[in-house]
């Protein structure tokens, strides 16, 4: 009987000193990647609705998807009457998890609008549909399964240098699953080798949703979650060295002599190639943003392309911009922004190139846009001075060239000059 | 491979098992291949230079002891003896002149010549006998614990407990692991969260504030301490996991009353090192120069301690100001003592102010050591007299979230001394008379932090602050 | 320890170290006494060497272990 007293004994100890070891971690501000996402049976990734966490790695911030799996405010389905809405698409950067919620480059915006033109019986949303790591196929799948339940009046989607090489399995740099499409005879179908992962049903993302936010709540969780995972990728690189080795071929020589091996997407971003796999990444992307068009045009809905650029052009240390630029043999103006604003103006629809309008903010107020205190300067993700720099942007833009807004302008001034609220 | 990581972990796990399984007379061999491995993972080509050196030692040291008497015997040793020095000194100049940082140092040049010194001038002295074979003392040369940053251990403490296979029983794994943990500790709680507020200080030195340079100024010799004391720790506590037990290099230093107490309690092998064969060997060549002599032999030990750091002006500021605040000590010691026994009632008070002025003269030396250009550390120095103005903003700065969760630090530096203060009243071992549900507990939360602290190195991105005592 | 070294040296360590009830065995090390450090250590030599007209090279020095090394090494060199 004693043996029993004593092993409970041990195990109240040894519990109550991992506890201890959980409170440590939180004094000494230990903290590691949270888990956001979930798997889903059509866009294979996606965000977890309701979970919470913090953004870790730039910046130190708090997280929240809403419970329609946005990184955004609490919306409605259906909209208000008298709402007008736009629908964002795009990665990281527009779901820019690095700074607060209302701080985002989407709720600026939204408020900006709000203020200037809304109204009695004309109010703006701005929908932020962006999700990190998102690439050009779950935007599309994603406008065509989700975002028209919302009603949108415009939708805009914002490229960035991931949104090519993601379209290629083999170029592709953003280690989730996600589906893909190809060009056969000329036209743009669905990879039939992609498929859902196993955990996309209902009943594996219930299960693994309690388990993930279960593993929020506590940093010794998290902390196993990123131990085994680093673990696992330090085996398999010990593994293709191995294999490597055996093979008689070294690393080095393998990515020399075959350049299409693996190409950098900053690289992609700024040059045109010559390789038949980088040409088939670009044509899977203009067709499905052609698909995008056809889809908005089909809802009668305004679409505008707009590009985001690499850290470096929106740089305001120009002697260090220049330096990069010469060394790499790069314009400021990539190869991919010239191409998207091609694409743009045969479909017929507005584009904005983000870079050059940031740089310019940038240099004129001497501030970075990108670049968090745990990060070097100007890079990463946009700042809350990037965000809001960015939300300017696309306001002026908007007024600009948007027919929506335009109307909604002329409205404003019609109700305006009627006078007050009758 | 770096300190702080899986890989060194389970090379350990593995080395100390392949150890413990081998009979008595293979473990020599064990250990030599490991500490090979080991320093082949930093420097094969470097690995073969040790191999050469530890071989002409050897010859050399056999050579000495069977010829003792006879006039080649004195002249081998000199001969070894400077070549030695010859070779640390070439590599310390060499880190100089490729300035940039170009060349660092292969791993522990420092501690391993200097065991070899030691050991060739004690055989020459007869006070050690030469090792009649080569693997345990190429075992004891290359000892791969203590490559990094010491303990710089004599062959007389070492080689006899290598011989008897080392004394690997249950309570020296307890108190191996605990101290390995500690020093872990010590090194990424408190010492790298202080860098973090230290690096602010000396980033933030001409603000006008004097919040910066003070922050710096009384940080930093804790930072260094619980860096370098960590380092021993880990060498200390790697060392019993094999059974073998090494010298401390470090007492409560920021106990000491006076600088030369200080001095006996900081990085106590290489003192006792330079004391065994440099001061003592000068004092006796000087000892008919009366109190010159005393000078001349404090000031050169103390520049010597300072120049084995490096060749820098700031390491020879540190030094300088060390030799001056000694010899002061040294000279006034006797009045001292006189003064002290006839007021036995201040004895206390003097003692608390000695510990603070002993301090103060270690962070001011320090400061040469740590400051980036002799320029920066006499903006330290005087930013310190910079007033009170700007303190408000400052602190906030400081304290400001994040950067509030460096100041973990203390706390944890408070925990880490108490640890220290324990071991050196009773060890670190298990206390006996334990009931078993106390016993079990121990290990089981020992096996957890010890996990715990392999899934910290796992789930590590990216590389952090290296042990600032490995360059050396 | 002969007699006569031994109290020519009880002599020499209380005043060297100013402990005028000090007592010596051969087994004495500088563990025993609070003032005998490294600095102290050459001051005790150079008395002894004084007042023995003895000389001790630096090898001897450091071969001393303890007071009896001292007495025996002080022997050695007088007979």
């Amino acid at each position: 009987m004693r043996i029993f007293r004593d092993l409970l004994a041990t195990a109240v100890v040894t519990l109550a000193f991992v506890g201890l070891l959980e409170v440590g971690m939180r004094l000494a501000g230990v903290r590691y990647e949270y888990s956001f996402y979930e798997s889903d049976p059509v866009i294979y990734t996606t965000y977890r609705p309701n979970a919470e966490g913090w953004e870790v790695k730039e910046g130190e911030n708090r997280v929240r998807i809403n419970s329609l799996g946005m990184r955004d405010r609490e919306r409605s389905v259906v909209p208000a009457p008298g709402t007008i809405r736009i629908a964002l698409l795009g990665d990281s950067l527009v779901a820019a998890t690095q700074v607060p919620l209302e701080k985002t480059m989407a709720q600026v915006l939204e408020r900006a609008l709000n203020n200037s033109l809304g109204r009695p019986g004309q109010s703006f949303e701005v929908l932020n549909f962006a999700q990190g790591g998102s690439t050009l196929a779950q935007q599309y799948l994603m406008l065509r399964t989700r975002v028209w339940d919302f009603q949108p009046q415009i939708v805009m989607v914002f490229v960035s240098p991931i949104s090519v090489p993601t379209c290629s399995r083999r170029l592709d740099t953003v280690a989730a699953p996600k589906p893909f499409y190809l060009i056969r005879d000329g036209r743009l179908v669905p990879d039939q080798t992609s498929h859902p992962p196993a955990a996309a049903s209902s009943e594996a993302r219930r299960r693994n949703g309690k388990l993930k936010n279960l593993m929020n709540q506590y940093r010794l969780l998290l902390l196993l979650r990123q131990a085994v995972g680093e673990g696992i990728e330090r085996v398999e690189r010990v593994e293709q060295r191995i294999g490597a080795a055996i093979e008689g071929q070294s690393a080095e020589a393998e990515t020399e002599s075959d350049d299409e091996r693996y190409v950098y997407p900053v690289d992609i971003w700024f040059r045109a190639h010559a390789s038949a796999e980088v040409e088939q990444a670009w044509q899977v992307a203009e067709g499905l943003l052609g698909r995008i068009a056809d889809e908005t045009r089909h809802h009668e809905a305004e679409l505008w392309l707009a590009s985001i650029g690499t850290e470096v052009q929106e740089n305001p240390n120009t002697p260090e911009r220049l330096a990069y630029l010469e060394s790499h043999g790069y314009q400021a103006v990539g190869y991919s922004e010239e191409r998207f604003a091609a694409l743009a103006k045969r479909e017929g629809i507005p584009f904005l190139d983000m870079s050059p309008r940031m740089l310019d903010y940038s240099e004129r107020n001497q501030v970075s846009v990108r670049g968090f205190f745990n990060t070097p300067p100007n890079s990463g993700h946009w700042n809350e001075v990037g965000n809001a720099a960015a939300a300017g942007i696309l306001l002026h833009e908007l007024f600009e060239r948007s027919a929506v807004i335009q109307n909604a302008r002329a409205r404003s001034l019609q109700a305006h000059r009627a006078g007050p609220a009758r | 491979m770096p300190l702080s990581s899986v890989e060194f972990l389970l090379f350990v796990a593995l080395s100390v098992i392949a150890f413990r399984l081998s009979p008595r007379r293979g473990r020599p061999h064990v250990l030599l291949v490991a500490s090979y491995g080991f320093y082949c993972t930093w420097n094969p080509q470097m690995a073969g230079a040790l191999l050469g050196i530890t071989v002409v030692c050897y010859y050399a040291a056999l050579y000495v002891e069977s010829s003792r008497g006879r006039p080649l015997a004195p002249r081998i040793t000199v001969a070894v003896v400077s070549g030695l020095i010859l070779y640390i000194v070439a590599w310390k100049a060499r880190a100089v002149l490729s300035s940039g940082g170009g060349i660092v140092i292969p791993l522990g040049v420092s501690y391993y010549t200097f065991r070899l010194i030691s050991y060739l001038l004690d055989v020459h002295w007869g006070t050690v006998p030469a090792e009649r074979s080569l693997v345990p003392f190429a075992a004891y040369v290359a000892f791969f614990p203590q490559m990094m940053a010491g303990p710089i251990e004599r062959a007389s403490s070492f080689l006899p407990q290598l011989g008897a296979g080392g004394t690997a029983d249950r309570g020296r794994t307890f108190e191996g692991v605990m101290r390995i943990l500690l020093g872990f500790f010590k090194k990424f709680v408190v010492a790298d969260n202080l860098a973090l507020i230290v690096d602010y200080g000396y980033r933030h030195l001409g603000s006008g504030s004097s919040v910066p340079s003070a922050l710096s100024f009384y940080l930093y010799p804790v930072q260094l301490y619980a860096d370098f004391s960590g380092l021993a720790d880990i060498a200390l506590g790697v060392g019993l996991l094999f059974g073998l037990k090494g010298p401390e290099n470090f007492d409560a230093p920021f106990s000491a009353s006076s600088i030369s107490e200080y001095w006996r309690r900081w990085h106590m092998t290489l003192t006792s090192w330079l004391r065994d064969y440099v001061f003592m060997p000068l004092r006796m060549a000087t000892r008919t120069w009366g109190t010159a002599g005393l000078i001349v032999s404090v000031v050169v030990n103390m520049m010597l301690i300072a120049v084995w750091h490096g060749f820098t002006l700031g390491f020879v500021a540190f030094g300088a100001v060390n030799a001056t605040f000694l010899v002061v000590d040294v000279l006034t010691s006797a009045r001292r003592q006189k003064f002290w026994r006839r007021h036995p009632g201040l004895l206390r008070a003097a003692t608390i102010v000695g510990m603070i002025v002993t301090y103060h003269i270690v962070s001011l030396s320090e400061t040469f050591f740590r400051a980036p250009s002799f320029a920066d550390a006499a903006r330290l120095l005087g930013g310190l007299g910079a007033g009170l103005h700007g303190f408000g903003e400052a602190l906030a700065v400081v304290t400001a979230p994040p950067n509030h969760y460096a100041w973990i630090a203390l706390p944890a530096f408070v925990l880490t001394e108490t640890a220290d203060a324990v071991r050196r009243r009773r060890g670190m071992g298990l206390p006996a008379g334990l009931p078993r549900w106390a016993r079990w507990s121990a290990v089981t939360c020992l096996a957890g932090a010890f996990v715990f602290m392999a899934l910290l190195f796992l789930a590590r991105k990216s590389a952090t602050n290296p042990f600032v005592y490995a360059n050396f | 320890m002969d007699e006569a070294i031994q109290q020519r040296l009880t002599a020499i360590f209380r005043t060297v170290f100013d402990e005028p009830d000090l007592q010596l065995r051969r087994a004495m090390t500088a563990h025993d006494v609070p003032a005998w450090d490294s600095l102290s250590h050459i001051t005790l030599i150079v008395a002894v060497e004084r007042e023995f007209r003895v000389r001790f090279t630096t090898a001897e020095v450091a071969a001393l272990m303890n007071v009896g090394d001292l007495a025996d090494q002080i022997s050695k060199k007088l007979s």
